[in-house]
């Protein structure tokens, strides 16, 4: 950890990048120590609704096969992890990471009163709110507003051409790094020796985002070099961003937090084949990435979380699809899980909400869990109340 | 008379911004008449569902297949509805009238899949945009788009629904957490049951569903009505004073102006809530053109997209390309976040949107390759979504307006046109051989997206 800051400070780039700055501008070449411990966090968003009933499948239960005549999946197709529940047969590389005790699925996770909007529902998931608040800042915008008080803009990064809701707080956003090269050549034609700090704090503001951009851009854009990943990720633009994170952690990049977004869950119409072959591009490509970071024993170090807004109407629609619904599994990997499998009762079919999954692990606990015994920081302030902590970590 | 930086802050934010020849001949006239003279047209209505064949009645009276089919042919006309709209915020002469509708879509944000909801929803916008405060409150509080997103279709005298009766207090008249409780939520819910819409698509008071019943609301008794309900709330001067100040934060300074508010709130409240005179006291007042409201003001990527346009004689055609700049840049009209709007201000800014809105102005003259993407929302009905990559967008430039405009004015000039900030170093001008990369380069500078 130190060499690494020491890099950071010997680098030419960055001096390169500095001397042309002025002073208020770049506090993060002579940081304090305050910053990375060693522990990342990254976050993978099913975008669109997953259906996490034919996902994690009660292959057992006779009203499963009653309310999805067309879309269940019989017994002998599905990949077993319990006596009552297995995984949808697109799914053998998360098989794998689960086999390995690598993973933790946690069932019936939601809020009280659902929305059934995706927008309002990711809203509802990316700023931890309750259904009847309306938030303008991300949990995890937050925790870098809490927690640093000077981070690095790639404390967290986004895999993708833009920054999500989840990753905005108060003071400090996400870092976006799809095309690191792109963004530094567009940020370093903006000359920014002359700019002095002004009375004007947005265009202090902007001046600063910018400063931090060309820094950060340069910085990740040469790390993304050191290390080119030989293990094989589905030629997908998911797997690819896949890719491209572990090249990045791989390389020493020190960013605590990254997230990914995989659409196309939204599965109103001949929704089998559909989400068959996205869970299979999405569980392949974390079976490459957990092979990557483990080769180089960056594995133990990661803790991986995927959800989705919402889960799906139990009963199948007309259209051999479904609809929005509510509760749904989310999972949870990584080399050093406190409990890997199954972690609670599976869904309760019989004692539905208007034809939708019951929660009974409010998603925030979930979050406070990561935050808390994770990432190590006040996860009740971040969270603006206290969550029950879970035990898989 | 007006200096040049004070009829550009009049017209950047009572609008979009003008051409340099508009702020030339504006700055030679009288201040006041050219404040009146914003306020001088009226806001045309946009339609799209025109071209359809059916109308809401029909699509309730259809067969399944038939529905379907209606659906398919209603999205795309969304998409140009929205398009339509930024398309009349850069042709239109009345910009107060335009960048008003806008904070009013801010205000009272709202969704819809719903082709007939949202055209009727912005038609009620625009009709009131400059009206008086209290038909608007009244009329949009009673628009389908509003009543559904609200889910007062819902609120019934067996089992109220609270959800409207909150966002009216707390965000379209009295403000947040400010001189009303719990308890006058819950009354004036019962005075909304029974508020909901009919499947023509037009609003019904359902008095089956309605709780006649007699409610205790900010201290008074009576069998109140819904309409009765929005009176009382409008009676309350907090009500003025909370629309004054978000005028002030979204005209004139994110941090506020308390003088200027107090003067806006007064004015607003003694003419009975006309909007016109509300807002004729905030840009005639000094407090306005004070040098510590010049170009604080994060443009919003709508402002940003069509000043630009205004400013410079280009017009983006094709809806896909309108979309785009909207997916990317962070604001979707008719999609706002959540029903508290837009947050706004720094907001607007992080790495990738800065990066991108630096880019824009070579996507926008130099015919630019872009190779961003949007993020997907993952809902497969979105009505303004991306198809597919966007490799360039479609502009029209007349340059021999632009060309024509400045055709006497000296680096320094042109430099001070595209920048509110003070403190010009118009030498990097000087080595540019053409007007159009010294365009792109002042449209590209983080100044320029302050206003």
């Amino acid at each position: 950890m130190n060499s690494r800051r020491s890099f950071l400070k010997q680098s030419s780039l960055v001096t390169a990048g500095t001397m042309l700055a002025p002073n208020f501008l770049h506090a993060f070449s002579n940081r304090n120590t305050h910053g990375f411990n060693g522990k990342r966090l990254i976050v993978i968003q099913l975008s669109g609704g997953n259906d996490g009933l034919n996902t994690i499948i009660p292959y057992r239960n006779d009203l499963y096969y009653q309310l999805r005549p067309s879309l269940s999946y019989q017994k002998r197709e599905v990949l077993n992890l319990t006596t009552e529940l297995g995984l949808n047969p697109g799914m053998s590389g998360l098989k794998e990471i689960f086999d390995r005790g690598d993973a933790c699925i946690i069932n019936n996770v939601g809020y009280p009163n659902p929305n059934r909007s995706h927008f309002r529902s990711m809203d509802i998931w990316h700023t931890g709110s309750d259904a009847e608040n309306y938030w303008s800042t991300g949990w995890l915008g937050r925790y870098l507003d809490h927690e640093c008080h000077d981070p690095l803009q790639y404390q967290a990064v986004e895999m993708d051409d833009s920054v999500s809701l989840a990753m905005r707080g108060d003071r400090h956003k996400g870092f976006s790094v799809s095309k690191p090269a792109n963004m530094y050549n567009t940020v370093k034609r903006i000359k920014l020796n002359h700019y002095k700090e002004t009375t004007n704090e947005n265009l202090n503001y902007l001046y600063k985002t910018l400063a931090d951009t060309q820094q950060s851009a340069r910085y990740i854009y040469e790390k993304s070099k050191i290390y080119a990943s030989k293990v094989s990720y589905p030629n997908t633009k998911f797997g690819k961003q896949m890719k491209s994170m572990a090249e990045l952690i791989i390389s020493g990049i020190e960013s605590q937090v990254y997230y990914v977004s995989l659409t196309g869950f939204d599965t109103h119409a001949r929704q089998k084949n559909q989400q068959q072959h996205l869970l299979k591009q999405y569980s392949d490509a974390l079976l490459a990435l957990s092979k990557d970071l483990k080769q180089h024993d960056q594995w133990d170090d990661t803790l991986i979380f995927t959800f989705s807004e919402f889960g799906r109407r139990v009963q199948e629609n007309a259209s051999r699809g479904t609809d929005h619904g509510a509760a749904n599994n989310i999972f949870i990997s990584g080399g050093k899980l406190k409990k890997a499998g199954i972690m609670n009762e599976s869904a309760d079919l019989a004692n539905l909400d208007k034809g939708d999954l019951v929660h009974s692990i409010d998603f925030r606990s979930v979050y406070a869990t990561l935050l808390d015994k994770w990432l190590k920081c006040d996860a009740d302030k971040i969270l603006k109340q206290s969550f029950e902590r879970l035990r898989f970590v | 008379m007006l200096k040049q930086q004070e009829v550009q802050h009049l017209l950047l934010r009572a609008g979009f911004g003008a051409t340099y020849r508009e702020i030339d001949r504006l700055k030679r006239k009288n201040p006041k008449a050219v404040i009146t003279s914003l306020f001088d047209h009226t806001v045309p209505e946009i339609n799209v569902t025109d071209q359809l064949s059916f109308d809401m009645q029909d699509f309730f009276a259809a067969s399944r297949e038939e529905r379907r089919e209606m659906i398919k042919m209603n999205r795309p006309l969304i998409k140009q509805l929205n398009a339509k709209w930024i398309k009349q915020m850069v042709i239109s002469d009345n910009t107060i009238g335009e960048k008003l509708t806008l904070f009013w879509h801010d205000h009272f944000a709202c969704s819809s899949n719903n082709l007939f909801f949202l055209e009727s929803y912005l038609t009620t916008l625009r009709k009131y945009a400059l009206g008086n405060f209290r038909d608007l409150l009244h009329a949009v509080a009673k628009e389908p788009a509003m009543l559904a997103y609200l889910n007062n279709q819902q609120n019934r005298k067996k089992s109220p629904n609270e959800n409207f009766a909150r966002e009216v207090m707390e965000l379209f008249t009295l403000g947040r957490d400010n001189d009303y409780t719990e308890k006058d939520i819950k009354e004036a819910a019962r005075a909304f049951t029974g508020w909901g819409f009919d499947i023509e698509g037009k609003f019904r008071f359902r008095k089956f569903q309605h709780d006649f019943g007699e409610k205790s609301i900010f201290g008074k008794t009576g069998n109140f009505s819904g309409e009765e309900v929005l009176d009382m709330l409008l009676e309350n001067r907090a009500t003025a004073a909370y629309i004054a100040q978000k005028w002030v934060r979204y005209f004139v300074n994110d941090q506020g102006d308390d003088v200027l508010s107090k003067a806006v709130a007064e004015a607003f409240y003694n003419a009975d809530y006309d909007i016109r005179t509300g807002l004729m006291t905030l840009f005639t007042h000094e407090r306005f053109y004070a040098k510590e409201h010049h170009g604080v003001k994060i443009k919003s990527p709508v402002e940003l997209v069509v000043g630009l346009q205004r400013m410079t004689y280009a017009t983006i055609q094709s809806d896909d390309s309108l979309v785009f700049l909207q997916n990317m840049l962070g604001q979707r009209l008719f999609f706002p976040p959540n029903v508290a709007g837009w947050p706004g201000g720094q907001s607007w800014i992080d790495n990738a949107t800065l990066a991108f809105r630096i880019e824009l102005p070579k996507y926008v003259f130099l015919a630019g390759l872009i190779e961003t993407l949007p993020k997907d929302s993952g809902d497969i009905g979105d009505q303004i979504r991306n198809n597919g990559k966007l490799k360039k967008l479609e502009v029209k430039i007349d340059y021999d307006q632009l060309k024509n405009d400045f055709k006497r004015a000296n680096d320094e000039e042109i430099y001070t046109f595209f920048s509110q900030v003070p403190a010009a170093d118009a030498s990097e001008l000087s080595n540019l051989s053409s007007l159009v990369k010294k365009v792109v380069l002042l449209t590209s500078k983080p100044t320029f997206q302050l206003c």
